[in-house]
């Protein structure tokens, strides 16, 4: 049995390789072999031939990436920003606008600051008459918050879920050491109103260098230096928690740093041998720390640097300084380790996800610019390649967010169907060897002809998705009445993912032809940036939809990319909104333009996409019927 | 020794290794456990030459499974230098943990990596065929290798010598690479905003 088991998976191998006389790399080992190479390779690896192409994505999608490199140099005379892809492996410059630079004379001081928002700024800008926090993570506009009331020189800035958390520093007055001030950097209202609360701790108000790192509640900090005293501060309380010293598992260690991802406090110790000024750096270590209690768990090395990278990083040219203290930038999986003073190459780790320990480490070269500048003036910062860097990291990305469309799609298929949470589940379920396959041939046939119709091909990317799709096909046939939900759900996807394309045509049409705009008066507002409705004319009012919609679904908390991320509570309530101010398009198209749809022979295309838009909200109730008024009689004879 | 296990090649040549040499390759392991009265495992599907290169990995591997897998997991009872002293050394995580710490240890699974990386610097035919076998028999480290070995071959490497390495077609058409060439046009351009 298990020799013919063998033989089934051979043929079934053999048949679905392609091309060449290596059959045997092709699909899943062909995605392990390509996700090995470096990111410049795989750029020649997506060119060899389109099964090759087809795996480079795939691979690029489904494994984690990792995060960007941040990298900001503020001078007198000018600021850059250079963002690092490890994807590609290259530095690219940003442009930054010149009311954006912050250079000159009486520059505020630019620094990167903890945060623990996943695409929220990396970078502040203070000094004594202004604060300011970045309003993209690099720092290419400013949003301009009112200062703290106490003047400090080189505080411990953080952001803690949405409050802004700025703890000690050097004052000149006496009494204000260690103060600690709080404000909600993205309340509503313009202003900031900053709390004083409870100050640090004795340990830190001598202002020794600290270390940073932020959760959704609470700020970390611990010194960087022995005795690495450590606290944290609870942003609801406003108070300090305990202080202890922590005890690093190595009675080296010299230098620490801590950072918070993935729901972990992470604590990277640099120990080495040799006493006083002899003390040389020879390993770099990383612990888990415990949240409450700030108990190190020793038992586990969470990472750990081979030796060859750390005596790369202690390296000084000569000065004898060795390694004067450790970078830290941590991110989901990943982390980037640098000297900060000697700011020579960047080392990333990535630790194994799937059920191993270990790590794996790669050497970034810095950008060349850095080595002229002298270092007080960097500024790094460590974010995951959020929709928010796309337009840095352009075209390569392209290609991926058309594939993370199609993804995106089929997990909101699944989800309609099957309820987010169990539909992560059956859509990567696979079936041990030895049962069918596909339960019904035809069902699935007809999916997959409906999804290509609807939501555009599926191309050779998409055919990766082939398994969910029979998933979806074996679970529906088995649980409910198949064909109705089927429909309807690729329908949401057609609604919600092409719209942009279409209302691109849409567009061009009404504002070429649109003359009745004197007549009829349309009113925007989205509720971020125009809160109060403005008149606009129908030209506009499509492109302001459309730039919104594009909002709506690049932003990860209402459509998360991520397989398995829940969609939020209000869900319902953004969808309804989306159609609502969809179907006055439609409305506007249908009373004024319909001659022109006819005259280009649309007209069927029109009333098909029509319907199904119709159909579709009726389903799930998302317009109410004083909307949909204007159109009733068309909806009543187009609508069976 | 242990246990013996016979392994029959496609052609019919016959080898003969331990059970910790063997049970490497799941596929063997399931097999031997069903009632084979004669201890005789035919395996069709591997020739006698790639069967004798899997059975080298797998002997040096035996002392340490799921090196590359369970990164620097040798069992605390197999350290070449403690024996067996460390108590409740069972789990993978503690094992991994004495490995991290045990000088000895640590040494000897980065011996083991050399060891492997050197294993594959073989020509592409042997590593295919390296490949399919690690399919076929379910060995988790030897897939890990081969793969490192596929992945060395293309490393550092251009579309077309890729193309000519593994004997494959460019089945673009030319507007679909003029596109692809587009995508990618922001390398030559690192200014371009």
């Amino acid at each position: 049995m298990e020799m013919a088991r063998n033989c089934d998976r051979e043929t079934e191998e053999a048949e679905a390789g392609g091309g060449g006389r290596n059959s045997s790399i092709h699909g899943d080992v062909l995605e392990e072999v390509v996700s090995r190479v470096s990111a410049l390779d795989l750029l020649h690896v997506s060119r060899v031939s389109r099964g090759w192409r087809t795996a480079a994505i795939s691979s690029l999608l489904c494994r984690r990436r990792p995060p960007c490199l941040l990298l900001r140099l503020q001078s007198r005379r000018r600021a850059s920003a250079h963002v690092y892809d490890p994807i590609s492996g290259a530095w690219r410059d940003v442009p930054i606008p010149p009311e954006a630079s912050l250079h000159g004379l009486d520059a505020p001081r630019v620094a990167a600051l903890a945060s623990s928002l996943s695409g929220g700024p990396r970078f502040y800008a203070l000094s004594s008459s202004k604060l300011a926090l970045a309003a993209d993570p690099l720092g290419t506009a400013w949003r301009d918050l009112e200062p703290p009331r106490c003047w400090r020189t080189d505080p411990t800035v953080a952001l803690v879920g949405t409050r802004l958390v700025v703890a000690g520093g050097g004052c000149a007055l006496e009494g204000n050491a260690g103060s600690v001030e709080m404000c909600d950097a993205y309340g509503g209202g313009g202003g900031c109103w900053w709390e004083p609360c409870e100050a640090m701790p004795e340990a830190f108000r001598l202002s020794p260098a600290i270390s940073a790192a932020a959760s959704e509640r609470r700020l970390y900090v611990v010194e960087r230096q022995p005795p690495f005293g450590a606290s944290w501060f609870d942003t609801e309380t406003r108070r300090w928690g305990p202080t202890r010293s922590l005890s690093v598992p190595d009675p080296t260690a010299r230098h620490v740093a801590i950072g918070f991802s993935n729901g972990r406090l992470l604590l990277a110790a640099a120990g080495g041998s040799g006493m006083g000024w002899g003390w040389a750096a020879e390993s770099v270590r990383v612990w888990m720390v415990e949240e409450e209690t700030l108990e190190v768990a020793s038992e586990e090395v969470v990472a750990e640097m081979p030796r060859e990278m750390v005596a790369a990083l202690a390296e000084d040219g000569g000065g004898g300084w060795g390694l004067p203290s450790i970078g830290f930038l941590c991110e989901s999986d990943f982390a980037y380790f640098y000297n900060p003073v000697y700011l020579k190459e960047f080392f990333l780790c990535e630790q194994q996800a799937a059920g191993g320990s270990g790590c794996r480490w790669q050497r970034v070269e810095p950008p060349a610019c850095v080595e002229q500048r002298p270092i007080d003036k960097v500024a790094l910062g460590c974010c995951q390649n959020g929709s928010r860097l796309y337009k840095y990291l352009k075209k390569e990305d392209k290609v991926i967010r058309v594939l993370s469309l199609v993804l995106n799609r089929i997990e909101l298929i699944g989800n309609l169907i099957f309820g987010s949470d169990v539909a992560p589940l059956v859509l990567k379920t696979v079936r041990p060897s030895g049962q069918a396959l596909v339960d019904d041939w035809v069902c699935l046939k007809t999916v997959v002809q409906a999804f290509e119709l609807h939501c555009g091909s599926l191309t050779q990317y998409g055919m990766k998705y082939m398994r969910a799709f029979v998933n979806i096909c074996n679970e529906v046939s088995r649980r409910m009445g198949w064909k109705k939900l089927v429909v309807m759900s690729v329908e949401a996807t057609t609604q919600l993912s092409g719209v942009p394309l279409s209302m691109a045509t849409v567009h061009d049409l009404v504002s070429q032809n649109c003359t009745s705009s004197a007549m009829y008066e349309y009113r925007w507002a989205d509720g971020v940036q125009i809160k109060k409705p403005i008149e606009v004319s129908a030209p506009k009012y499509v492109e302001y939809l459309m730039e919104w919609i594009e909002v709506q679904l690049d932003d990860e908390s209402i459509f998360p990319q991520k397989l398995g991320t829940p969609f939020p509570a209000n869900f319902k309530d953004v969808v309804k909104t989306i159609f609502k101010r969809l179907f006055r398009v439609y409305a506007h198209i249908y009373h004024s333009h319909f001659q022109k749809i006819v005259s280009l022979k649309e007209e069927a295309h029109l009333n098909t996409c029509f319907k199904h838009f119709i159909l579709f909200t009726y389903e799930f109730g998302l317009i109410d019927k004083k909307e949909i008024a204007p159109l009733q009689e068309l909806i009543e004879s187009i609508v069976l | 020794m242990g246990k013996t296990i016979k392994l029959i090649s496609g052609d019919g040549e016959m080898f003969e290794v331990e059970e910790a040499v063997a049970f490497q390759s799941n596929i063997i392991k399931s097999l031997a456990d069903e009632d084979n009265a004669d201890d005789c495992i035919p395996l069709p599907r591997v020739d006698s030459q790639i069967l004798s290169k899997v059975l080298e990995f797998c002997r040096k591997h035996a002392n340490s499974p799921s090196v590359h897998t369970k990164f620097a997991a040798i069992p605390s009872e197999l350290c070449p230098k403690h024996d067996g002293s460390a108590a409740g050394a069972s789990s993978s995580e503690s094992s991994s943990a004495h490995s991290e710490t045990c000088r000895a240890c640590y040494d000897a699974v980065m011996k083991l990596v050399q060891w492997d990386l050197e294993f594959v610097k073989v020509d592409l035919d042997l590593i295919h065929h390296l490949l399919k076998a690690a399919n076929y028999l379910d060995i988790e480290d030897l897939m890990f290798m081969a793969v490192e070995g596929a992945a060395n071959a293309i490393r550092g490497n251009n579309p077309e010598e890729i193309r000519k390495l593994f004997d494959l077609e460019n089945d673009f058409t030319p507007e679909e690479e003029k596109e692809i060439l587009k995508e990618y046009s922001w390398l030559d351009d690192p200014f371009e905003p």
